[in-house]
């Protein structure tokens, strides 16, 4: 989607940080708030650029700073923001203002001339709190003096760090995302059922000690939920996974009572690696087989 | 869950504003304590401060667009309310003796009383003035997923189709007013 959309209405909310459940309340704003709000979409989808051409959000990569992505909108990782996207009707709380440190993100829904919520707009209060929290640092000129500013003051931003619509969600600091979605809970609650997919769809190996590993690892149960996400393990074939282990020192060794590959204890992360891509061989210079890893990668077209 | 109800002066005289038919009936019947000379204008003051504190916020509500986009969630028209309004405040003042100054005072103290509950039960949409325009009092409820808030809209529309969104003026933080094209004052 691209920003062509004429909206007729903004509507503007905050999320509260209560314990450990998110609380979203709307907050009334004027037209002035409405203009800055939709200036701050504007910029969104400006730095996106191109929005087609935007990879989906992968959980263990490492994205830079201005790599945007994309997640779809029935991704069970987006579940919260689908449900604060689909919410209607939120009653208006502009006391939720007043206890600024408690203010987690804040969000714009934009509205079509069909009052159809067309993209609802998220950012992570970082500035947005800053500014409320040295108040008293900040001096306002009345008539001809400076007097210090007492009453709270809310920043926004220049740009939304999510943009949430009926088909995706377009992330601009997919970095960030991982924190306001928080994969790192559901990696915990989805790792363990990754690592039975893995041995399911890859019965030739003996994966025991994955669990182990998946329950004491993040970076092991993060890399096996992504990998399993991805859905392709099923059609990779055997032999070539043994090849591409040997090739990148992952030990693998044949039990001779079942035929099956047993994966050498400490290795599962060097062997998950390898399924997803992430560790290779280069062999530019004659007679060495560079072993590599790459935190970031992508799949070229 | 608690939610913050705002505008408190323009509750409590929207509240004040639902009594107007009451202090039409006391100025027409008047009182044997009170000179008409006082009890007069002090009824069309109770009536027309109220209503134009009203008719204000809607006004500004218009002006600074404070609108709300509603999806309609089982709508349920309380005409029964007005029944409610009648027996228990309406009725029973009207019909108390004003002959001496204890009972005047009584029947004023009963009046606080009565406007303290309204005003805490947040009945400040029984208007009214609503009624004579033709306002319906909806009662919407809200998606239940999340903080099952309902809240009060007033619409002239006789009936709503499920999921049907609207656009509504805010007047309070749980009534709103619903907006129309060529909007008819109020």
């Amino acid at each position: 989607m691209t920003y062509t959309t004429e909206f007729s209405k903004v509507e503007f909310g905050i999320c509260q940080e209560l314990g450990d459940r998110i609380k979203c309340s709307q907050v009334p704003c004027d037209p002035s708030v409405r203009d800055v709000l939709l200036g701050m979409l504007a910029q969104t989808y400006s730095s996106l650029g191109e929005t087609e051409s935007l990879r989906y959000f992968d959980i263990s990569q490492d994205y830079t700073a201005s790599q945007g992505a994309k997640l779809r909108i029935d991704d069970p990782i987006a579940d919260e923001l689908r449900r604060l996207f689909e919410h209607d009707n939120a009653v208006p709380n502009a006391q939720i203002m007043r206890t600024p440190h408690a203010i987690w993100c804040y969000y714009a829904i934009f509205f079509d001339n069909n009052h159809r919520k067309t993209v609802l707009a998220l950012k992570k209060a970082n500035q947005f709190k800053v500014v409320s929290q040295v108040r008293n640092r900040l001096t306002l000129q009345v008539n001809d003096m400076l007097t210090v500013l007492n009453e709270p003051v809310f920043k926004f931003d220049v740009d939304f760090d999510l943009v949430v619509s009926e088909q995706d969600i377009l992330v601009l600091r997919p970095n960030l995302l991982k924190h306001i979605i928080n994969i790192a809970s559901y990696v915990k609650t989805t790792s363990i059922l990754a690592a039975e997919t893995l041995a399911t769809d890859l019965p030739t190996f003996n994966l025991t000690s994955m669990r182990a590993a998946v329950e004491s690892k993040t970076r092991v149960a993060t890399l096996l939920t992504a990998l399993v996400r991805r859905g392709d393990i099923a059609r990779m074939s055997d032999d070539l996974i043994v090849e591409a282990c040997k090739r990148c020192k992952v030990v693998l060794s044949k039990d001779d009572k079942d035929g099956r590959y047993v994966l050498k204890p400490g290795d599962e992360l060097n062997f998950l690696k390898t399924l997803d891509r992430r560790r290779y061989t280069s062999s530019l210079i004659p007679g060495e087989d560079e072993v590599w890893e790459a935190a970031n990668r992508h799949k070229a077209t | 869950m608690k939610t913050p109800e705002g505008f408190p002066i323009v509750r409590l005289m929207m509240v004040l504003s639902s009594m107007a038919p009451l202090f039409v009936l006391v100025a027409l019947r008047g009182s044997q304590v009170v000179p008409d000379l006082w009890l007069t204008p002090f009824c069309f003051i109770m009536i027309a401060a109220p209503l134009a504190t009203l008719l204000n916020r809607i006004r500004v509500a218009q002006n600074i667009e404070d609108e709300k986009e509603i999806t309609i969630r089982n709508a349920t028209d309380h005409r029964e309310y007005l029944l409610v309004y009648l027996f228990t405040m309406l009725v029973p003042l009207y019909q108390a003796d004003y002959s001496t100054a204890r009972s005047v005072w009584a029947a004023a103290i009963a009046f606080v009383f009565i406007v303290f509950i309204f005003y805490h039960m947040n009945l400040h949409y029984m208007n009214i003035a609503f009624a004579i325009c033709q306002y319906r009092v909806y009662t919407i409820d809200s998606d239940k997923e999340k903080d099952g808030v309902p809240f009060i809209l007033l619409s002239r529309d006789h009936a709503f189709q499920n999921e049907q969104k609207i656009t509504a003026y805010r007047i309070s933080n749980t009534v709103y007013i619903q907006k129309y094209e060529k909007e008819k004052p109020t």
